[in-house]
């Protein structure tokens, strides 16, 4: 009896989340769903309910998962739905990899206007892995350059799905937005997982509460758990007892217990960040599970950049705020580092380029710092003459050009999708960024998928921005790591007033030392403001210089009248000036302004 | 008793010039009567304030003091030889050319010097900076003040639009054959002057700092020539008719200073009327102070001192302050001593390539 009604229990939950490539509507969708299900009032609703992020509402982006839970009545029957909503951008692969161990569905939406993209393909690669059901959800039917039809072919054709059960729906219409309840009841499985085993319950995500200490989102694979009950974290054994359980309906609601195939919160007063990691599973203390639930594969990190405090004094700042966001963001990476030029900051390691601007952006508003960021690298491997090999993640490390024998770069799987117009460029920009052309394939008069090698470095500099303006944003970009090559690859260093400033540092083709050098010292030299000596910028590759500029010393600054009335004035001047300058970094006896470091990260080869 | 330097200033102009952001105001009769008054019980509330000074120099500045007419300034000045006992050595009136109706009256009052307001002597510079007089003029004032006064000094500016190398050595010269003195300033364009708003809508080409600063080093040579030394930044002079008033200013010297705006020091205070309402006040409420640390008073000494070319006298530094400039200001000594040279052994100066740089020096000691 008692195991029937806890099949019954678990037979009346979904859990299910969006997978989608970017801007095909999936936030959109998952407002419509919460409004349908009434888990919002419509007068509390607000657009990209789950994106409670201001940089996600902003950007129109979802960067974090974010869970809700719904109540939804077929046939008389109520269902518990727990919705987990995910990015789309190739970056946070990781977030939505962490969002699908926690569902038994996911559904696919594809923009009718559209087509398959980039990003679609690698979801669903995704959920597949993770053995969820997928279910083919066609969105933006009410447009009138919707092609239903294509779409489904596609579908088809390249996912090889059934796409005879997808659902037409335009989520910013509401359409067919009850098809679609009825079909998540209907085609996604409930959990399984038994009610009556020991606890466990994954970490899919965390965040960090003033009141209540880190805040565990969790889904209940096994077992129950309520306030009271003692808990324990597999991976490192710390033991808590659990002060509160609840669910998100969509803003954190306290219940009085969360059960197996459920999804919701475990508080239990834990001060130390450190104590919990995403992935692990908790379990009793006593009598608690054996064997950990399977975690989530580490992310490695593929872009590296240093992150230093605006004013050298916020380092206590910065570091608390890192530890912070790295609960909240387990794909985060960093470790303590020192630059003659900017003091102490962090080596941090991103997802890529859209993560690392996430990342500084959160920092600054979250956490209320100036920051400067170093120009992003990818992680070398170095092969020495005398047969070692050592990894580099910041130009500074890499060691004499001497001792190298070879330098090896990663290389990504770039896949393009795009119409069929726009070929010439994307091959024309694939090469300049060194690529290997590997396949192109017609998919259909409209559209065609090109894959190309190319160099991650080449990939995080510039190439995605170049991408949508050379195709008018129509081509769209994914890649996965594939490799290390080795190329012909040198470190330029620039000097100023004859010193290396560490900062600068880059790792670059040798085909393109020279053009980019030069155009970063002209950057700086703007940069640089003038001061009492001429200051020599150069760049150079070992000992030899590839390009200078200079930044002339001032001539005049002097007030010209200091008379009684004048001497207030003047130190006022003096002081707000010297107040200016605080933000410039000190470096030998040049002071260099913040800004000067991240003038040079966006740059053209041109 | 204690030697104060003494300044009065008179707002009043007949008209602004496009580089003018001093406190000035239109004459007229009614405003006349009001400053007058209210200015002499300036002079009276100092005098039973510090009663144990003896007046050293007396500097009347403006605005255009000589546009004010002569009975107005015998009024002040008599009530300030009624109520301080008066030393001056120095005692200047500023004039503007065009407005030196009562140039010789006031040698009767005990002006000795008088300072006269050229700017530039070439007619289409001085249209171009809003100037309401000309060349000639500006050499008839100059003939004029003459045969009056021997000590005499002008200013003039350097940067104003339309100049160049040759108007400004040429000006130099002539002025040389009346004056004993040169105020030669770097034009400030400060915001609310006409220029400033000039240079914000490109309306007129200000000459580059970079050509001023080539300028500036070949007027002083010229200077040189002519037998002028400079003692300060900005200022000139044939030998021993150096500005004693002004000299104060630099030295850190005790002043008064009365008429809207104005600045006194005396001791550690530094004491300022206010040019707010200062014609709708009818009280002395409008003193503001500030007392200054010892350390705020060797920033001044350090970025005062070393505007002159007598440097800052280490020795009268560390009496004063009971450090040396090493011990107070360790980390802008250490950064700036290349900037700087040592001068009789005992005197601190800026080194002449970065003098018209001070200010970035400056700022490290603040």
């Amino acid at each position: 009896m008692g195991d029937l009604l806890m099949d019954n229990r678990q037979q009346l939950i979904r859990n299910f989340c969006i997978i989608a490539h970017i801007d095909h509507g999936k936030s959109t969708l998952a407002d419509r769903l919460l409004q349908e299900t009434g888990t919002v009032a419509d007068r509390n609703m607000k657009e990209q309910m789950l994106d409670d992020m201001d940089i996600e509402r902003e950007r129109g982006i979802t960067v974090k998962l974010t869970p809700a839970r719904m109540k939804y009545t077929f046939d008389g029957i109520e269902y518990t739905l727990n919705l987990i909503d995910t990015p789309g951008h190739v970056d946070f692969t990781y977030e939505v990899s962490r969002s699908l161990a926690a569902c038994e569905g996911a559904l696919l939406v594809v923009d009718a206007t559209q087509g398959i993209e980039a990003q679609t393909l690698t979801n669903v690669y995704l959920a597949l892995d993770n053995d969820l059901e997928i279910l083919p959800v066609i969105n933006k039917i009410d447009l009138q350059s919707a092609d239903v039809e294509a779409t489904k072919k596609e579908i088809e054709d390249i996912i090889g799905l059934d796409a005879s059960r997808a659902i037409l729906v335009s989520a910013k219409e509401g359409i067919n937005i009850d098809k679609l309840l009825v079909s998540i009841v209907k085609d996604l499985p409930p959990p399984s997982g038994s009610l009556e085993g020991p606890l466990r319950a994954l970490i899919f995500d965390s965040i960090y509460d003033n009141f209540k200490g880190v805040i565990c989102n969790v889904r209940v694979i096994d077992g129950k758990i309520a306030a009271g009950t003692r808990i324990k974290m597999m991976s490192n054994g710390k033991e808590f007892e659990c002060t509160e359980v609840g669910i998100f309906n969509p803003t954190m609601l306290e219940i009085d217990e969360l059960k197996a195939g459920d999804v919701g919160y475990i508080a239990a007063s834990i001060k130390n960040v450190e104590d919990t990691s995403v992935g692990d599973t908790i379990t009793y203390s006593l009598k608690g599970a054996t064997a950990p639930l399977k975690g989530y594969k580490k992310v490695t990190p593929m872009v590296f950049a240093g992150i230093y405090p605006a004013d050298g004094s916020r380092y206590n700042d910065l570091r608390e705020a890192m530890n912070k966001l790295k609960l909240n963001d387990a794909s985060l990476t960093y470790e303590p580092e020192t630059s003659n030029a900017l003091g102490f900051g962090f080596r941090v390691g991103f997802l890529g380029l859209l993560h690392m601007e996430i990342i500084e952006e959160r920092l600054e508003r979250e956490f209320d710092l100036d920051l400067v960021t170093t120009a992003p690298s990818v992680i070398y491997r170095v092969l020495k003459v005398n047969g070692d090999e050592v990894t580099v993640d910041n130009p500074t490390k890499l060691p004499d050009q001497s001792i190298i024998d070879k330098i090896l770069e990663p290389i990504v799987h770039a896949s393009i999708f795009s119409p069929p117009d726009y070929v010439g460029p994307i091959m024309e920009l694939c090469q300049e960024k060194r690529g290997t052309f590997i396949n192109m394939t017609y998919l259909d008069p409209t559209r065609v998928h090109i894959e190309y090698k190319i160099p991650l470095s080449e990939i995080i500099y510039d190439f995605f921005d170049t991408l949508k303006s050379r195709t008018r944003g129509y081509a769209s970009l994914d890649y996965t790591l594939d490799g290390y090559n080795p190329d012909n690859l040198v470190k330029v260093d620039f000097l100023l007033n004859g010193d290396t400033c560490d900062a600068l540092s880059l790792i670059v083709h040798r085909d393109k030392a020279y053009s980019r050098a030069r155009n970063i010292t002209e950057r700086l030299r703007e940069a640089i403001p003038r001061q009492m000596f001429e200051i020599p910028i150069q760049a150079a590759i070992g000992s030899k210089i590839i390009a200078r500029e200079t930044v002339k010393a001032v001539r005049k600054d002097v007030l010209a009248k200091c008379y009684g009335g004048d001497i207030t004035r003047k130190k006022k001047l003096l002081e707000k000036q010297k107040e200016g300058k605080k933000r410039m970094r000190q470096f030998g006896s040049v002071s260099i302004p913040s800004e000067a470091f991240m003038s040079i990260l966006k740059i053209n080869d041109d | 008793m204690t030697d104060r330097g003494l300044y009065i200033h008179i707002p009043f102009c007949s008209g602004k010039c496009y580089y003018c952001d001093f406190f000035s105001v239109a004459l007229d009769t009614e405003k006349l009567d009001f400053f007058t008054k209210k200015i002499i019980k300036e002079i009276e509330y100092f005098s039973n304030q510090y009663p144990d000074t003896r007046i050293s120099s007396i500097y009347i500045g403006g605005g255009t003091p000589s546009i004010v007419p002569y009975l107005y300034i015998e009024r002040i000045v008599k009530r300030i030889s009624d109520l301080f006992l008066v030393n001056s050595e120095e005692f200047t009136i500023e004039v503007n050319p065009g407005e030196i109706e009562w140039v010789k009256e006031y040698s009767n009052l005990g002006v000795n010097r008088i300072s006269l307001g050229v700017q530039s002597l070439n007619n289409n510079v001085l249209l171009k900076c809003g100037r309401r007089h000309n060349r000639d003029s500006i050499i008839y004032a100059l003939q004029e003040i003459s045969k009056y006064y021997d000590n005499v000094s002008c200013d003039l500016i350097l940067g104003l639009p339309g100049q160049n190398e040759n108007i400004v050595m040429n000006d130099i010269n002539e002025v040389s054959n009346y004056v004993k003195h040169i105020s030669l300033y770097f034009l400030k364009i400060g915001e609310g002057t006409k220029f400033y708003d000039f240079l914000k809508n490109k309306t007129i080409d200000f000459p580059e700092d970079d050509n001023l600063v080539e300028i500036y080093y070949l007027a002083k040579n010229k200077m040189l020539e002519l037998g002028y030394i400079r003692y300060e930044v900005s200022n000139f002079a044939k030998e021993n008719f150096q500005s004693k008033h002004n000299t104060l200013y630099w030295s850190r010297k005790e002043y008064i200073g009365v008429g809207p705006s104005a600045c006194s020091l005396i001791g550690n205070k530094r004491l300022q009327i206010s040019k707010l309402n200062y014609f709708n006040d009818k009280i002395t409420e409008y003193l503001t102070e500030e007392v200054l640390t010892l350390e705020e008073m060797a920033k001044e000494t350090v970025i005062l001192s070393l505007r002159t070319d007598y440097g800052l006298d280490l020795n009268r530094f560390e009496k004063t302050y009971g450090k040396s400039i090493f011990q107070m200001f360790p980390e802008a000594m250490e950064k700036n001593l290349k900037f700087f040279e040592f001068f009789n052994r005992n005197f601190l100066k800026i080194r002449e390539e970065y003098f018209l740089s001070q200010n970035i020096i400056f700022e490290d000691f603040l």
